[in-house]
């Protein structure tokens, strides 16, 4: 039966991007608008130069009994998950390892080192040595975290392009509702890989330099990398997961509906869900990619919804399009300026981009600074995903409503 | 868990092409061929042209499925699973790049795992919820689970469609596995004319996990066809019990 959404804690965060290797770290260089983790480089597209996000510190080494999972999407998410593994142990200690489920999302997977083993064939006639299928698997990410942490409940990876981040939590969440799980470890991973560089770059959706989103002169995305992991509970008190809507453009593979109409959709059920108006929003964090088509047509739709003065931001100019990860690490930074309410003020990460508004657009409070804002508690944000296929996930979360 | 109705099941794989067919087979299954495509000739031809094994596969269980259960298409929730998705394009655009040679936008943005479930939208002017999901050796179950925790979510009948093409043959030498290619169509609802079934976690855990000789789509399909009360799918460290009513 169809169930009131029931409202979930996003119990313990963990994540790693281009801003760091943590929630101290992420956070000061996140809300002061830093694009110094954007930098050139010429290994991923053949032949060009193009801006990407990286991750640049030294990443933990997968061995032993976890080898057949080593390469770079893991190594992430082993970063991400070191951070909430002791979250993770109280909880499998308080309701058993086959209560805790594990819901992933990536549209990467191994692929940067199934590219390796490939490029070593043409050369040798050999994969490289420990190149396993798993590394070609969706799935394989959902068992990596199950292995490490030891949790036993259901166990799968969600992969719908840019949206799979944002449905993870969607699906944990349901996960709780159904009864089959007490906690879920839910997240998203995506590596930089010359598959995704390049297919981007045949589509003609990379931009020249960084990405520039809702300017007339954006030119398409600069790509990212990061892993996200929360610890999903029914808990009342902590940062909760309020609403979520779904739904799907019916319109193109790799172009969104135009209109917005479909995004529109999503955000309005994930309000619904949520029982909260458009004005209790308090800041919307856009999908913001940065390609003409995705800003024109969430732009429409999200001033249909929230209007002209709900402050808004696309945090990917600092973090690139981390693909399926975006849905994950833009609910992580949600989370982050919830839990770091000051007073009564809320800090807002800034819209960085060149200031040249589209006049073609339909207005938005793009946040053009480092900014603060009154939100009486308890506080709700919007974050809106967007993915290939027409995917959409749009999510409402908010300060306890106790 | 609550239980479930099945609305309607359709099925897939080279030779296999009618619900008779599929009787048969589960009465007396004999190995599957390794070759051939549905035509899907319903399809408009663009969306057709840009149709990959796994597409077609899927779009067809899909087509025969919310045919044979007179549901309005437009109006379902849909879970797509399959392990290694669209496998023969992903593997052709790792060669592209391991080559350093140009990516084909068209098949890039038909590689990613969600493809069949944008084409289903797009065919269908479906505007609900969709997901796509993979889990290994234990996909089928984690998509009819996702299924459950989509019926839970939406107000809809769920469409959940599950299939694989054969593993590529750059790849076959480390697969320990060798599908068959094959896809599977459920509809499942709240209520309606069907038969009930649940699935449960079964907390003893497993005893061994089985070599399966059939994916699990197409074991769960001989056992619904079958009077067995109930199917036990083993994947270490969790057992799964299907049981009916």
């Amino acid at each position: 039966m169809t169930s009131p959404f029931m409202a979930c804690a996003l119990r313990e965060m963990g994540l790693i991007c281009a801003l760091g290797s943590s929630a101290d770290q992420v956070w000061p260089r996140l809300v002061a608008g830093d694009t110094s983790g954007v930098t050139p480089r010429s290994d991923l597209v053949h032949g060009e130069t193009r801006m990407f996000a990286s991750v640049r510190e030294p990443l933990p080494e997968i061995a032993g009994a976890l080898a057949r999972h080593a390469c770079r999407n893991n190594q992430l998410t082993l970063a991400a998950l070191a951070q909430i593994q002791t979250g993770v142990e109280r909880a499998i200690h308080a309701h058993g390892a086959t209560r805790i489920g594990v819901v992933m999302g990536s549209s990467t997977a191994g692929f940067s080192a199934a590219e390796d083993a490939f490029r070593a064939r043409n050369q040798t006639g050999r994969f490289t040595p420990g190149f396993a299928l798993v590394q070609l698997e969706f799935g394989g990410v959902a068992e990596f975290v199950a292995d490490v942490t030891g949790a036993r409940g259901p166990c799968y990876a969600l992969s719908t392009a840019c949206s799979a981040g944002a449905k993870a939590l969607v699906s944990a969440r349901a996960l709780l509702q159904l009864g089959v799980c007490d906690a879920v470890i839910a997240g998203a991973a995506d590596s930089l890989c010359g598959l995704t560089a390049n297919g981007f770059r045949a589509l003609s959706a990379l931009s020249a330099g960084r990405s520039n989103p809702m300017s007339r002169n954006r030119d398409g995305i600069h790509l990212g990398e990061a892993a996200v992991v929360f610890l999903v509970t029914r808990d009342a008190d902590g940062v909760q997961l309020l609403g979520a809507g779904e739904s799907s453009d019916a319109h193109h593979m790799s172009a969104p509906d135009p209109d917005g109409k479909g995004a529109e959709s999503a955000m309005r059920r994930a309000l619904d869900a949520a029982g909260i108006a458009p004005r209790d929003i308090a800041y919307v964090n856009l999908h913001g990619t940065g390609t003409p088509q995705n800003d024109a047509a969430e732009s429409l739709a999200t001033a249909r919804v929230v209007g002209a003065a709900t402050p808004c931001s696309s945090t990917k100019p600092l973090v690139g399009h981390t693909l399926g990860a975006s849905g994950a690490l833009e609910a992580a930074f949600c989370w982050l300026l919830l839990s770091r309410r000051r007073g009564a003020m809320l800090t807002l990460p800034p819209h960085v981009f060149d200031g040249a508004l589209d006049a073609a657009l339909p207005p938005l409070a793009l946040v053009r600074e480092p900014m603060q804002v009154a939100a009486p508690a308890p506080a709700a944000v919007l974050s809106s995903s967007f993915g290939f296929g027409g995917n959409n996930c749009c999510l409402v979360l908010g300060e306890p409503r106790t | 868990m609550t239980g479930v109705t099945l609305l309607g099941w359709a099925a897939w794989a080279p030779n296999l092409e009618d619900e008779a067919a599929w009787r048969a087979w589960c009465e007396a299954p004999a190995p599957i061929p390794s070759v051939g495509a549905p035509d899907v000739g319903f399809l408009p031809l663009m969306l057709r042209r840009r149709c990959d094994l796994l597409s077609r596969m899927m779009l067809e269980v899909t087509q025969r499925c919310v045919e044979s259960t007179h549901v309005d298409r437009a109006k379902l929730a849909s879970v797509f699973a399959s392990r290694h998705g669209s496998f023969a394009t992903a593997i052709s655009l790792l060669e592209d790049v391991a080559r350093g040679e140009a990516t084909s936008p068209a098949r890039f943005s038909h590689s990613v795992h969600n493809a069949q479930a944008g084409l289903f939208s797009i065919w269908a002017l479906n505007r609900h919820a969709s997901t796509a999901l993979a889990a290994g050796p234990e996909t089928f179950v984690a998509g009819f689970l996702e299924s459950l925790a989509m019926l839970q979510r939406e107000p809809l009948p769920v469409l959940f469609v599950v299939g694989d093409e054969a593993i590529p043959e750059a790849v076959r030498s480390i697969s320990d596995h060798a599908p068959p290619p094959h896809a599977l169509a459920l509809l499942l609802a709240d209520q309606g004319e069907g038969g009930r079934l649940n699935l449960r976690l079964d907390a003893s855990g497993p005893s061994e996990t089985r070599a399966d000789t059939w994916p699990n789509a197409l074991a769960f399909l001989r056992w619904w066809l079958s009077s067995e009360p109930r199917l036990e799918l083993v994947h270490s460290p969790r057992r799964w019990i299907f049981e009916r009513g």
